[in-house]
């Protein structure tokens, strides 16, 4: 049992915490980030006694814990039905009682993050003298935790349940970069609703604040380049894919430029909500010049990000540290007012990245 | 026909492939050597999958100086192909033949050849290994290649695609030229078939 426990402890949990960690450092920015250290106590406890007054505020609160529960039951379901991961076949030989068992720790310490939130909500709760609140939340926590457990067995039981969610499209032409924008929505679509969610809610609850008088994209641009750093993780995993389940599109004879063309097409697609949301905000509250300056630099650094990883192979450990470095110096690149010079310079080293990878 | 000029590959520090010359003429080649010995590598080197050290020219043309044209006379099939789930046979299908634009009535042929048609309208994600190999050597098969490499083809496949490719290879070699780069640790039956082996990161002809 200690075995099988952290065997899936490896395997599922650790590589969860792994692979989010840009997802979870953009969360902590943004929970903690906020306010000066001194300020965290008052700031959180505010925070929570605004979900208690107001249902709808705690009903939003919910519906991101079932997101991120969603996002989790979409990342143990690539992991159980991956075909390294085969193996993982035998844990039906346990008991069921004993697999809901692993699978509940496994869920538990995934979902650590809501339910130790969730902890201090039925916390002040109590204190608050809300009942209702302090019962209800831990339940529906609990509920997404046992929920979860059980349908990993489930889906252990029944590999062959899924069908893609997307429809087929047979004997039509099929461009190249529609198979990478359909990957990421079945397989990653959690991960890009939640990054897009993110990067869109965030510029336009930024750019709204700005007035004439007051006009500062400093800030709008720091949240904005996180947002950047979470698309840096979807064009990993697309590259991911392109390393072992298109491996064969290499060896087409696909000349360089077309192939950089359907790049191309890929990174503005996925930057497209951010477009419409800049194109929405401009010209007032955001000026035009700089609504394309936040367009051009994104998408500059999406090619480039996507350039180098052709050009090399990189774990994804210092892909990640790479990505902070890449957006610390935009950062400078917004603070000096040279960002658009950045960008430039960063569309031409992905040409020349995409060259040398082809 | 094909020509291999310092061909070297290292993994990391380990040297995997170190070939000064190689000349191939047209043929069947049978390419052996133990587990690990780099038969997938020089594969996927040839196939232009993998980057490496050195040249390689197919019929003259360097995979160095015209990686397009190069590619165009090569096909690759993988040991264990894999495809994205969410995919189907016929997208598959439909994706190659808009790059290398086969003949109707070849695709027809293959299909019926290697018993996959009643499988082109179901997604990856429900294939067997041995449907997913036999689609992987139908899209190699597809256009007029110079030559095909393939890895390990004939695993998985049941008995009568067994004797299905191996007919469609020595066809294909006897209608349209096409030579055939194979690697296998099983036994082959097929007609002029020449033995290569890798042995200490080099390639030795078999007589």
């Amino acid at each position: 049992m200690r075995t099988t426990a952290d065997i899936l402890n490896k395997i599922i949990v650790k590589t969860w915490y792994h692979e989010q960690a840009g997802f979870f450092l953009v969360l902590f920015l943004v929970l903690f980030g906020a306010v000066s250290p001194g300020m965290q106590l008052a700031y959180h406890y505010s925070l929570i006694l605004g979900m208690l007054k107001s249902p709808l505020f705690m009903a939003l609160v919910a519906l991101a814990w079932l997101g991120y529960a969603a996002k989790v039951a979409s990342f143990v379901d690539r992991i159980l039905m991956g075909p390294e991961y085969l193996f993982l076949g035998e844990l039906l030989r346990l008991r069921r009682r004993r697999l809901y068992g692993c699978f509940l720790a496994v869920q538990a310490w995934l979902l650590f993050p809501v339910w130790g939130y969730a902890l201090v909500i039925a916390g002040v709760a109590w204190h608050q003298k809300t009942p209702l609140f302090a019962v209800v939340v831990p339940l529906y926590v609990m509920l997404l935790i046992g929920l979860g457990a059980a349908g990993y067995g489930y889906r252990l039981r029944h590999p062959d349940i899924k069908a893609g969610a997307i429809p087929a499209r047979n004997g039509r032409f099929m461009p190249y970069w529609s198979i990478l924008a359909r990957y990421l929505l079945v397989e990653g679509k959690w991960m890009l609703i939640g990054i897009k969610l993110f990067s869109c809610m965030a510029l336009y609850g930024m750019l709204r604040t700005q007035t004439r008088d007051d006009y500062d994209l400093r800030l709008p641009y720091f949240v904005y380049s996180l947002a950047l750093f979470g698309h840096g993780l979807l064009l990993y995993r697309c590259r991911a894919l392109e390393t072992t389940k298109i491996l064969w599109y290499r060896a087409l004879p696909v000349p360089l430029f077309r192939r950089f063309i359907q790049i191309a097409f890929f990174c503005g697609l996925l930057l497209l909500p951010e477009m419409l949301t800049l194109g929405w905000l401009t010209p007032d509250p955001i000026r035009i010049t700089d609504s394309c300056m936040f367009i051009f630099s994104g998408y500059s650094v999406l090619l480039w990000l996507y350039s180098l990883l052709l050009a090399t192979s990189m774990p994804m450990d210092d892909y990640l540290k790479l990505c902070l470095v890449l957006f610390g110096i935009l950062y400078v690149g917004v603070l000096g007012s040279f960002l658009i010079l950045l960008s430039g310079l960063f569309l031409l080293t992905a040409l020349v990245l995409f060259k040398r990878g082809y | 026909m094909l020509e291999l000029i310092n061909v070297q590959k290292n993994y990391g520090r380990n040297p995997i492939l170190d070939i000064p010359h190689l000349r191939l003429d047209p043929g069947i080649f049978w390419l052996q050597g133990p587990n690990g010995a780099g038969k997938t590598t020089l594969l996927r080197i040839i196939a232009g999958i993998l980057p490496f050290k050195g040249d390689i020219r197919l019929l003259g043309c360097s995979i160095r100086k015209d990686a397009v044209g190069y590619r165009r006379q090569v096909a690759w099939a993988d040991a264990e192909p894999l495809y994205p789930g969410f995919l189907t046979g016929a997208e598959l299908l439909s994706f190659y033949r808009n790059i290398l634009h086969p003949e109707p009535v070849q695709v027809d042929r293959l299909c019926s050849a290697l018993g996959i048609g009643p499988w082109l309208g179901t997604r990856a994600a429900g294939w067997s290994s041995g449907m997913t190999k036999k689609i992987s050597l139908l899209l190699a098969l597809l256009g007029r290649p110079a030559l095909v490499a393939l890895d390990e083809p004939f695993i998985t496949l049941d008995e009568p695609g067994a004797i299905a490719l191996a007919t469609l290879i020595a066809d294909y070699r006897h209608e349209f030229g096409t030579s055939f780069l194979l690697s296998s640790h099983q036994d082959i039956a097929l007609p002029d078939l020449q033995t290569m082996k890798i042995v200490d990161c080099y390639i030795r002809l078999m007589v």
